[in-house]
């Protein structure tokens, strides 16, 4: 039994196959270039494939992992080759490495994930004022306050402990929109999402209760100017816990 | 890749948003200057129903295999997604291209239920084409259909430039040919539907006269005096010229959502040779033709090759009529299981072989046996040819009992010709007696509750079958007779039912004529759509659309035909003689079988074409 672990992108129409699809979608291509991939015991056996953490449906990533459970040892390279020219358009293999026995799960390390947002912020204020803004809410390390969905369903909780950066190394794309990089916490234990951090930190700025919706707010409560739409979000990388990139 | 047509914060914003993206493994993009004619299928359901249908998928990879065409593919978008659409000013797309479905040269839908016709209209209306073939100009694409339901031809004719009757698989690319040609020549869209006329198995509507008599019947359908040497007096379905060599393909989409049969199916025959006098496809797609081990075995391979599924499932009309159904199970076997393949084989009859069988391939899901005695009786057994007796039933669920099986259902139909109230209470009987067997079996042991369902369905006459002339029941009526069957059932026993009035509605439009298009088109005025599913389906709209043109639904159903009565249909030949489901609606009325074909040749007519197991069988 041999372990290889593959570091994928999934971007383009891609970015619309939920997580569960996506294991039909390895399976299927494992079938066609003939992978002698495990399968599990039982009364309904599946392929012994384990991806990283579920990404939201329609986020793009550099950063998805998978590990196949294969009976035989087999070439990386040549494996990583068949995989490139098997899997459907938007599922690009960028390396494989094989995994040394008792080697934990990806997810293990993980405590971060680095992302690239795109925005379109308000017509009455320049990026530079709106991302200093930002920096300005966060160094003051007030609480964030926002509605967060969990297991046991949906409270308003402080998020700003799990912010580690938000609104770093930003440009502009073009007229109002904006591209810029956050760090958030990730993994097993907390996880926070882009956009809610987003609508946390657009929320504060512009003194919107974080129970209601900007269209429920009385007129003249809320700063307008600070309203803006979260475009795209791409997870770039894992971190550590010292904040190093996984492989 | 070209960028998607709907912005990403509409997909977001809706159900299952894989539906709309395209760019699956093994679908089809072409470059600019690779095509002369763009064209797509489309299907008058959501994606999750089309990408299910193997004919469908079949002409996709038919016509894109086809030098200088480039096919994609247009479904009906879910409601949630279309009220969006609207709202923004956005138009009916392709999958593969992303762009305007109004922007291509051709449209084909693909007619599978009567019921989809409202998605018809919806869908044109969308794509910005207009909903009837009259008000099209130069700048709209060509609309045509083929399909089952596209046989009779009346209740879309208005909407449809032209038909193709009978088997695609030539005539599709005959037809893109004809108007690749006019294309180039620059034709105008009249001139070129002329061209496409010629083509054998095609119907064009606009060039036939329709006509009622006094009381408002249907009384015939002619070809206008100016069209007279290109529209024939009746169209002859085509089919192909070899079954054994058609087109099968070596590459199927492989879909990146979860779809209704989302597996390989292999047709491994054409037909059917049993005759059941209610069955719509017995008819229209004789004759009976099959395919050889070797060419399915040798296309399974290239199919698992190429899409890499987990599943290939048989398909055709009853598996066990397979003639080298061991041998073709075998073969698959040999290189299914290197791969983890698993092989379905539905509507088998079940017997001693087929349990064999079904062992063989490890398909056996003890949680599901499914039996179709179709009626309560022998006698209404007998009335509507289907070969199955009580022994028969009771023998099969006593090997499926031994075998560990503990639930069973037991699919009939209600309204059939000639039923009465005995046929009802001899479904609730044979029920009782399959309840009994399984506790006579496991009679002083521990054993599992048995899970017996009887599933009902209302029968609606169809065209082209000895059942053309018959009454459909009414609502009230369906109603009745399904609370027969429910008082005198067992509460061991589970009951499930059809909706009378989806049922109803069905038998309107499958026996209807040129004026039930302005029904449906009504009814789609006024909000219908996806009707084949009973969430949207509003039956109050209909009536009101029913009324509003002077008509009831009863008007096409409860009326008994005459035999010497023209029909809407008439002008379409399958093969099939009408003297021939005339002399089995009489044999019917006496309750005499008729041989299955594979046994005797009843003279059916369709013997006319050569093809198939008719060939070198005697006519009596």
């Amino acid at each position: 039994m041999e372990k290889y672990r593959i570091r994928f992108c999934k971007e383009g129409r891609a970015k619309y196959i939920s997580h569960l699809d996506l294991l039909k979608v390895f399976t299927r291509c494992g079938r066609r270039i003939d992978l002698d991939l495990e399968y599990s015991q039982g009364f309904n056996p599946h392929a012994e494939i384990v991806f990283s953490a579920p990404l939201p449906l329609g986020m793009t990533s550099e950063a998805e992992y998978v590990d196949l459970q294969l009976a035989h040892e087999t070439d990386p390279d040549k494996l990583l080759e068949l995989l490139k020219r098997s899997l459907p358009s938007g599922i690009v293999p960028l390396k494989i490495r094989k995994l040394e026995p008792g080697e934990g799960s990806v997810m293990k390390p993980v405590r971060f994930a680095r992302y690239r947002l795109e925005a379109r912020t308000g017509e009455n204020i320049t990026p530079e004022i709106f991302f200093d803004s930002v920096k300005r809410c966060l160094d003051s390390n007030e609480p964030v306050m926002t509605a967060k969905k969990s297991k046991s369903g949906t409270k308003v909780v402080d998020i700003r402990p799990m912010i580690v950066s938000f609104g770093t190394d930003f440009k502009v794309v073009e007229g109002n929109n904006v591209s810029f990089e956050a760090v958030l916490a990730a993994g097993n234990e907390v996880n926070l999402r882009p956009e809610v951090a987003f609508k946390g930190i657009v929320d504060k700025l512009s003194g919107t209760d974080p129970s209601k919706t900007p269209e429920d707010a009385a007129p003249g409560e809320t700063d307008d100017s600070f309203l803006c739409e979260l475009l795209t979000a791409r997870k770039m990388e894992f971190l550590d816990f010292e904040q190093k990139p996984l492989w | 890749m070209s960028e998607l047509y709907l912005p990403d914060s509409m997909l977001l914003s809706v159900e299952k948003p894989g539906r709309y993206i395209g760019g699956e493994l093994n679908s089809v993009i072409k470059a600019d200057g690779q095509y002369d004619v763009h064209m797509a299928m489309c299907f008058a359901d959501v994606y999750d129903i089309g990408m299910s249908h193997l004919g469908f998928k079949l002409l996709y990879h038919l016509l894109n295999d086809q030098e200088r065409v480039w096919c994609e593919r247009v479904f009906a978008p879910w409601p949630d997604l279309e009220d969006k659409m609207r709202a923004g000013g956005y138009r009916l797309f392709t999958l593969e291209s992303q762009c305007e479905a109004r922007t291509l040269d051709m449209l084909s839908f693909s007619l599978q239920y009567e019921m989809s016709y409202t998605n018809v209209i919806n869908m044109l209306d969308l794509a910005g084409v207009p909903v009837k073939s009259k008000d099209r100009d130069e700048s709209d694409p060509i609309v045509f259909c083929g399909g089952p339901s596209a046989n009779n031809t009346e209740p879309m004719a208005e909407f449809f430039d032209f038909y193709n009757l009978g088997e695609g698989e030539e005539m599709l690319p005959e037809i893109v040919e004809v108007y690749r040609q006019c294309k180039l020549a620059g034709k105008n869209r009249s001139e070129t539907l002329k061209e496409i006329a010629h083509v054998s198995g095609v119907y064009v509507p606009a060039f036939y006269d329709c006509t009622f008599d006094e009381s408002g019947m249907f009384a015939s359908l002619e070809p206008k005096p100016e069209y007279a040497d290109i529209a024939p007096k009746r169209i002859r379905k085509r089919l192909v010229s070899d079954f054994e060599r058609s087109y099968l393909p070596e590459t199927m989409i492989v879909p990146n959502i979860e779809v209704v049969h989302d597996r390989i199916m292999l047709e491994i025959f054409r037909g059917c040779t049993r005759g059941c006098r209610f069955c719509q496809a017995g008819f229209i797609y004789r004759p009976v033709r099959e395919r050889t081990p070797e060419t399915l075995v040798k296309a399974a391979k290239k199919l698992l090759d190429s899409t890499g599924y987990e599943e290939i499932s048989m398909l055709s009309l009853s598996t066990s009529d397979y003639s080298r159904l061991g041998e073709l199970t075998d073969d698959l076997l040999e290189i299914t299981v290197p791969k983890r393949v698993s092989i379905a084989l539905p509507s088998l009859r079940l017997d001693s072989f087929s349990f064999e069988l079904m062992e063989k391939v490890s398909a056996v899901r003890k949680s599901g046996l499914t039996f179709a005695p179709e009626a309560g009786t022998q006698r209404l057994r007998d009335i509507i040819n289907k070969g199955v007796n009580e022994e028969d039933l009771l023998r099969s669920c006593r090997t499926a009992f031994e075998g560990g099986w503990s639930t069973v259902k037991l699919y009939f139909m209600l309204g059939l010709p000639f039923e009465t109230d005995e046929d009802l209470i001899g479904i609730a009987e044979l029920a009782h007696k399959v309840l009994a067997l399984y506790d006579e079996i496991h009679a002083g042991r521990k054993a599992r509750r048995p899970n017996i369902t009887v599933s009902v369905s209302t029968f609606v006459p169809k065209p082209f079958t000895p059942f053309q002339w018959a009454p459909q029941i009414p609502v009230p009526e369906i109603i009745r007779r399904q609370n027969v069957i429910k008082e005198h059932l067992s509460r061991r026993v589970s009951f499930s039912w059809h909706d009378p009035e989806t049922s109803v509605l069905e038998g309107a439009i499958s026996r209807g004529d040129r004026r039930i298009g302005d029904v449906i088109y009504d009814v789609w005025k006024a909000g219908a759509r996806f009707d084949a599913w009973q969430e949207f389906l509003d039956y109050g709209r209909w009536m009101e659309a029913f009324a509003k043109n002077g008509l009831h639904a009863e008007d096409f159903n409860r009326r008994e035909r005459g035999l010497d009565e023209a029909l809407p249909w008439d002008h379409v030949d399958v093969g099939v003689t009408k003297a021939f489901l005339k002399r089995e609606l009489g044999r019917a009325q006496q309750g005499i079988v008729t041989p299955n074909c594979a046994e005797k040749c009843s003279g059916c007519g369709v013997q006319s074409y050569g093809r198939g197991i008719c060939v070198g069988k005697i006519q009596n």
